[in-house]
């Protein structure tokens, strides 16, 4: 049977990491080079939720920045998104939040995972607990996740899958 | 069918006891002998005359009979064929949807199978057709189906195309998942659903970076020698991927194929969330958008034809050019050998180029020069010229020429190793002429005897010209008519002459002499002679002449012109003459 087919957004600010994510989680690669995401990557993974069949297609979305923001009309159509901040960098965590709210705005309350990337840098780790744990208290879904070890990348994503299979669940998020 | 159905058990299995004789009691007998077998007959009658009945019957068994018989042979089968096939003619005059419905399932891979087969037979027997067929063109696809591993057919295929749509992809347009995707056999399409999203991200970033409406969409993609046709409706998109060039009119296809899909799955489309099970029958529908058109390959010998005049003409040129190319070369080097002062030591051509070398005495002429006149390509020539001072008379007369720089009334020869300058020149440059000439290759003695100094010769020539002149005398101070003129040029004339004496430093005097006839007395005639030549010295100054350099004489009648004058004539001793004692000659004033 074919499987059913969900878009997928993965957005967040510039260098969080989207891209390694989509490339840990479907190719199991990974690489320290940067390459600048311009305008949209299309990639496709099928996994299984329970019995259920599930084809995702990730669209891996060019950073938001100051001087290039998120693209709205790329989110049309999308069943759910993970949000990616970079816990090295703290400020990309308020970005997200910001992002957030835009997205929601554009395509309406649909669910999404937030994604805390780049775990393996411990020593440089710049997000503070307590803004997590009201995250977290407000229905919001959390993962830490390294791309460069793979840690987290998978379950991101089921995450994210289970929630799109649920009927009629609120997804979390501020009211 | 048991076809012997047996009764006498029923009989036995019945006994009756025989009592009385009366005829009750007979039919009672026959009654009971004869009544199971008569109530037998009854119901068998009933079953055999009533059709409903026999009917019901024959239901039972003909499933059975109908295995049995086709196990059996193909008779029945045969037998039925006619009925068949009138029966589902008749259904499907009648309502052809149940007949449709019932093979729809089996109809579209059927088609798919027979369009597979098709091709692959296709390129089976271009195969065949082509092995044998052995060209340039031929060769060359074959190397590239070794190359890039397809068949042999396929690459022909691929080059004999005008178009092939590839692949067809129903897109869901707000999400951009794929709804339906089909695709050409032996096509490898990568993940159409990864490509039915990067699709549609084109198309938003399209509508995006141009400000485009909803409504708007790109219709067209070129990735090198595929085109991406996209038609879009309200809720879905289908795009075609073609290869070639697909004629307009496909263009039309593309727009009614997703009108019925829209038309017949607008409820699906809506509701679409991600399963694409209800749009699996839309595969047909896409299917039939699978075209190709393969070109005629026309033969014509035009080509090769052309070709060959084209190879022959080029090659008539290139021998023209090279032909010509070597002439004028060929006429360079001949101009070469010819030139005074230039010695060809080795000429030839190396690399498409030529070359010369040798000795050329710099006074010579300029190779470039020669080779320009005659047209040589300058850029394929290599020269060695090696300097040299040649001893060829011409060109020692050529050097001997610009080391002197003669003035135009000096010629130079040469005879054997002597050179002559001769004529006249200023005497400035007749003093340092000899000093010039004193090295110079190819000369061993310069001889500038008939070398003259010109102002010189030119003093003498006007000294000579004004001992020429006499005037002539009427009466004693009296000038012949018409001898005015003469005054005035000798005037002009000793003018010049003092002012060349002047500047060489030369004295200069002029003695005027004057003469009379011979009749009258000695005394007489001497005094009229003096009269005469102070007369023309006052007309001389009056004319600018300074006076001392005049010197008057009487030479009375001593000095006639010829003695031998007849009297009559006598008249034209009455004269003054002119003697010049100066600048170029040596004769002392008297
Ligand atoms: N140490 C570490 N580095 C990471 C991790 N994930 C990504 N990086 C590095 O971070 C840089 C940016 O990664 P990308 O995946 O290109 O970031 P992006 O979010 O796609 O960037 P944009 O497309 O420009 O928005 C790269 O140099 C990655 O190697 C991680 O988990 N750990
Ligand atoms: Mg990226």
């Amino acid at each position: 049977m074919t499987p059913i087919q969900k878009k997928v957004c993965l957005v967040g600010a510039v260098s969080v990491g989207k891209t390694s994510l989509v490339n840990r989680y479907v190719h199991s690669l990974f690489s320290e080079k940067y390459l600048v995401t311009i305008g949209v990557k299309i990639d496709a993974k099928t996994l299984r939720v329970g019995d259920v069949g599930l084809r995702l297609l990730l669209w891996d979305l060019a950073g938001d920045d100051d001087f290039q923001r998120l693209n709205a009309s790329y989110l049309r159509g999308s069943a759910g998104y993970v949000l990616v901040a970079d816990g090295s960098r703290g400020h990309t965590l308020d970005a997200a939040l910001d992002i957030q709210s835009r997205v929601a705005s554009a395509v309406g309350p649909i669910p999404f995972v937030l994604a805390l990337n780049k775990s393996d840098l411990r020593d440089q780790w710049d997000v503070d607990g307590r803004a997590l744990a009201e995250l977290a208290a407000r229905g919001w879904l959390i993962r830490h996740t390294s791309a460069k070890l793979g840690t987290g990348v998978q379950e991101v994503f089921e995450d994210l899958a289970r929630l799109l299979l649920a009927p009629a669940s609120t997804p979390p998020g501020p009211p | 069918m048991n076809p012997h159905p047996s009764w006498s058990s029923s009989a036995e299995v019945s006994p009756e006891k025989a009592s009385g004789r009366s005829r009750d009691e007979l039919a009672e007998i026959r009654e009971l002998l004869l009544g199971p077998e008569k109530q037998a007959l009854e119901h068998l009658r009933e079953r055999l005359e009533d059709p409903a009945q026999r009917a019901r019957e024959v239901s039972g068994v003909l499933p059975q009979a109908v295995a049995l018989a086709c196990r059996r042979d193909q008779q029945l089968a045969s037998a039925l064929v006619p009925a068949v096939e009138s029966a589902l003619g008749v259904s499907v005059r009648r309502d052809p949807s149940p007949v449709v419905n019932a093979v729809f399932p089996i109809i579209g891979p059927a088609i798919r199978r027979a369009i597979a087969e098709a091709f692959s037979q296709l390129v089976q027997s271009l195969n065949e057709a082509l092995d044998s067929s052995f060209s340039l063109r031929g060769l060359r696809w074959r190397f590239e189906a070794a190359r890039t591993g397809k068949s042999f057919g396929e690459v022909v295929l691929l080059h004999t195309l005008v178009y092939r749509v590839e692949q067809l992809f129903l897109i869901h347009r707000a999400s951009g998942l794929v709804l339906a995707h089909v695709q050409a056999p032996g096509i490898q399409a990568m993940a159409p659903d990864a490509v039915s999203g990067m699709l549609t991200a084109i198309q938003d970033f399209a509508r995006d970076s141009f400000h485009a409406g909803q409504s708007e969409f790109l219709h067209n993609l070129q990735i090198g020698e595929l085109a991406v046709w996209i038609e879009s409706s309200p809720l879905a998109s289908l795009a075609a991927v073609i290869r070639g060039q697909a004629p307009p009119e496909f263009r039309a296809v593309l727009q009614e194929a997703l009108e019925r899909v829209h038309r017949e799955h607008s409820g699906d489309l809506e509701a679409f969330r991600g399963d694409a099970a209800p749009f699996e029958v839309c595969r047909a529908e896409l299917e039939a958008c699978l075209r190709q058109k393969l070109l005629e390959r026309r033969r014509s010998p035009f080509k090769a034809v052309a070709l060959v005049v084209l190879v022959v003409a080029a090659a008539a040129v290139w021998a023209g050019v090279k032909i010509r190319d070597q002439r004028r070369w060929a006429s360079y080097v001949q101009r070469l050998r010819a030139e005074p002062g230039i010695v060809v030591t080795a000429t030839g051509s190396r690399g498409g180029r030529h070359y010369v070398a040798g000795l050329r005495d710099p006074i010579a002429a300029v190779p470039a020069d020669l080779r320009a006149a005659l047209g040589v390509d300058p850029a394929r020539v290599e020269e060695d010229w090696q300097p040299f001072q040649a001893l060829t008379p011409s060109l020692v007369l050529r050097r001997a020429r610009s080391a002197l720089q003669p003035p135009p009334g000096v010629q130079l020869r040469l005879e054997g190793d002597v050179l002559f300058v001769e004529g006249l020149a200023p005497a400035d440059w007749i003093r340092t002429a000899a000093a010039r000439v004193q090295r110079l290759t190819g000369v061993r003695d310069v001889d500038l005897s008939r070398l003259a100094d010109a102002e010189a010769a030119t003093l003498v020539l006007r000294q000579q010209d004004i001992e020429g002149q006499q005037l002539r005398f009427d009466d004693a101070t009296r000038l012949a008519s018409g001898q005015e003129p003469i005054l005035t040029a000798l005037a002009e004339d000793i003018l010049a002459l003092h002012q060349a004496a002047l500047v060489r430093g030369k004295p200069l005097t002029i003695s005027v002499v004057g003469h009379t006839d011979q009749t009258g007395t000695d005394e007489q005639n001497l005094r009229i002679s003096l009269q005469r030549a102070e007369w023309v010295t006052q007309n001389l100054v009056a004319r600018g002449v300074p006076l001392h350099i005049l010197q008057p004489v009487g030479m009375g009648a001593q000095q006639p012109l010829r003695s031998d004058l007849p009297p009559e004539q006598w008249l034209l001793n009455r004269r003054v003459t002119f003697r010049v004692h100066g600048p170029a000659s040596d004769s002392p004033p008297p």
